[in-house]
Formats: structure tokens, C-alpha cells, sequence
């Protein structure tokens, strides 16, 4: 009698890492002007302007950005110049 | 992996012995006609009449002495009251337990005249188990098992199933290792001397998946295709592997078997 193939043993699913977590610097600022690809200038509170595009999670959730718009911004410590918006006040 | 010694390795001949012999009894009732019921009835008379004890019956629930998977079922479907026709294959799986130790064996048969092509996915088959029980040498690996089938299968065209495997067996059964049908040479755990193991290719005409049916057991073809099934129960001995199911008695090594080829019922 032949026995039923164990599946390959998946691994468990890692929670997928939160887009939050590592190598981000939290700040906030102010949305100056809308750019192609989905992507905006931010006036950061802290003074220097940067290019942020939305965060993935606020794309699933129809959050719409516009100008003036106070939002949380992740930048990335590898380059300083890009961001991601996480939140919309 | 559970090794066996050697005294453990004569009972289990002594159970194989018991299960070929009602093997047996039921190829000498294999006609067109016959029920797979029928030969359910034969097979079990035939182990209890020799102080074994079918091995299927109430294992996970199984019903039946005899795994009979007829045409496109690939392996465990019940014995029913439909009669063989002319033309079909019909896979006969039988297991005996004796003095604690289980045996393991399953050859397909055709019944009336089949299609060229049918008797070559039989003897495909059987000679794939032959091929896969030589490599099965002490200090090789199980991929060479597994490899030896896949070769003979693949290089005749036919396709290996993949959702069922063999398995160790003694005091259990199913022990490990399980022992794929498919594999590469030279990998998986080395083979040493007092593991035995259920070789068992299973073999479909064409590529195509295995589904289960609704009764949670009887195993066919997603396309259809006629399915072959052939197993022996081999303990790997330090002077090769011994074919404890096979009928030709002592002194047979598996290459003597692959050689001789091995007779089709029916």
C-alpha cells in the first residue's frame, strides 16, 4: 500500500515585515506639489525638500494625497533624498 | 530509519511468503468476469488460512484485504462488486501482517487481451521496481533508488506519480523513509544493512496529476490515463538487496530477477 507523499514541509509564513520597521527615519511635512508616478515633493518640517511616493499599504486603502496635505513621511537613511508616506493627518 | 537484525528479517521473509502465496491464490482467480470483490474474499481466506493477518483491513480506516485499482485508479481502491472486462488492468496491492511484521507487495495484471501499449506500460513498470531494487545496495543512497525508477520510467516515455511513495516497513506498515518514485543519484540518507524497504513505482501512461476521490482513498488519474503498479518489501543485507516478496525461492538477487523478468499474470 503506498503511502501519501508528505508535502514538502512549507515553512510557516513570515509575517511580512511591517514597511515601518528598519533603516527609516519617521518625520513630517507638507505635501508641496503632486509629480508623475504617483510620487511628491514634501517640505519636510525639518526644512529640505524631498521626492516621497505613497507608501503601499496607504495604495490599498484608496488614500488620496494632495497638496497641502500634512503627511508622515519614512525616509530612507541609505539616501535621504526619497521618502514614503505612511500616513495623512 | 529502523534497522532490522537478522532473525527479525526471517520473520519478516516468513510474512512476504504468507502474502505472495495469497497473492498467488488470487492470480490463479483473475479471469474476465471476476469481481475484485471476489478476489478481496480470496485473498483474505488465503492469509488467515496461513496464521497472517490482512494488513489493509482498518488501517486508516481501509476496508478491504486487497488495494484493487482497476484502468486509471493508481492505487488503493476498494474491491467492488463490478465485474473485470476484457481489456481492463487491474492493480492487485496486498499486505500481511505475521508475527508483528508486516509484508508489503503489488503486481499489475491485464485481463483478456489489452493493447500493446498497455503490456508495455506493464513490463515498463515492473521492470522499473527491478531496476530501482538493484540499486538498493547497502552504503548506496536512496536517490539511487528513486533515480533507477525514474530512469527506466521516463526513458520509456511514461511518467512517474509523484503524489504517492513507497516507504519503509516492519513492525509498522509505513515506517520511514518514504521512497519516492523520482529523485537524483547520490542524495537522500545512506541505505544500510537491515533497512527494509516497500519499493513500489507507480506509473502513469501519460502526464497527469493524482486526485483522490470522495471516498478519501481510491487514488486515479486527473487525465484518465491507465496507471501500473508494482511493489515488492526489499531488505537491504550486506550481500544485496533481498527481495522478501518475491516468489522465486533463496538464493534470488534482484539482478537474477531483472534478468529473468519476471512473469504477467493473467
Amino acid at each position: 500500500m503506498a503511502r501519501r507523499r508528505s508535502g514538502p514541509a512549507r515553512p510557516p509564513r513570515e509575517n511580512r515585515q511591517e514597511e515601518t520597521t528598519q533603516d527609516t527615519i519617521r518625520t513630517e511635512g507638507v505635501v508641496l506639489e503632486a509629480r508623475p508616478n504617483t510620487t511628491f515633493l514634501v517640505q519636510l518640517d525639518a526644512g529640505p525638500e524631498i521626492l516621497a511616493h505613497v507608501g503601499g499599504k496607504m495604495r490599498r486603502h484608496y488614500i488620496r494625497i494632495l497638496p497641502g496635505d500634512r503627511v508622515v513621511v519614512e525616509i530612507s537613511t541609505y539616501d535621504p533624498e526619497k521618502g514614503r508616506i505612511v500616513y495623512r493627518k | 530509519m529502523i534497522l532490522k537484525r537478522r532473525a527479525e528479517l526471517e520473520v519478516m521473509a516468513e510474512a512476504c511468503a504468507i502474502n505472495s502465496a495469497a497473492l498467488e491464490a488470487v492470480e490463479a482467480a483473475l479471469r474476465v468476469g471476476v469481481s475484485t470483490a471476489e478476489l478481496d474474499k480470496v485473498a483474505e481466506d488465503a492469509i488467515l488460512a496461513r496464521g497472517g493477518k490482512p494488513a489493509y483491513k482498518g488501517y486508516n480506516g481501509f476496508p478491504a484485504t486487497l488495494c484493487t485499482s482497476v484502468n486509471e485508479v493508481v492505487v488503493h481502491g476498494f474491491p467492488s462488486d463490478e465485474p473485470l472486462k476484457d481489456g481492463d488492468i487491474v492493480s492487485i496491492d496486498i499486505g500481511t501482517f505475521y508475527r508483528g511484521y508486516a509484508a508489503d507487495m503489488a503486481r499489475t495484471y491485464a485481463i483478456g487481451t489489452v493493447p500493446v501499449e498497455t503490456r508495455r506500460l506493464l513490463e515498463v513498470t515492473e521492470r522499473s521496481l527491478y531496476a530501482g531494487i538493484a540499486a538498493a545496495q547497502a552504503g548506496a543512497r536512496l536517490g539511487d533508488v528513486s533515480a533507477a525508477i525514474q530512469d527506466v520510467v521516463e526513458g520509456a516515455g511514461f511518467w512517474v506519480v509523484r503524489e504517492f511513495v513507497g516507504h519503509g516497513i516492519g513492525r509498522d506498515l509505513h515506517e520511514p523513509p518514504e521512497v519516492p518514485n523520482f529523485g537524483r543519484a547520490g542524495t537522500g540518507p545512506v541505505l544500510r544493512p537491515g533497512l527494509v524497504l516497500a519499493i513500489e513505482p507507480m506509473v502513469a501512461q501519460s502526464r497527469s496529476r493524482v486526485l483522490i476521490a470522495d471516498d478519501g482513498w481510491t487514488a486515479y488519474t486527473e487525465n484518465r490515463s491507465l496507471a501500473a503498479h508494482f511493489e515488492h518489501t526489499v531488505a537491504i543485507t550486506e550481500d544485496g538487496p533481498w527481495v522478501l516478496t518475491e516468489r522465486r525461492a533463496a538464493g534470488n538477487s534482484a539482478k537474477a530477477a531483472a534478468e529473468t523478468g519476471g512473469v504477467h499474470g493473467a
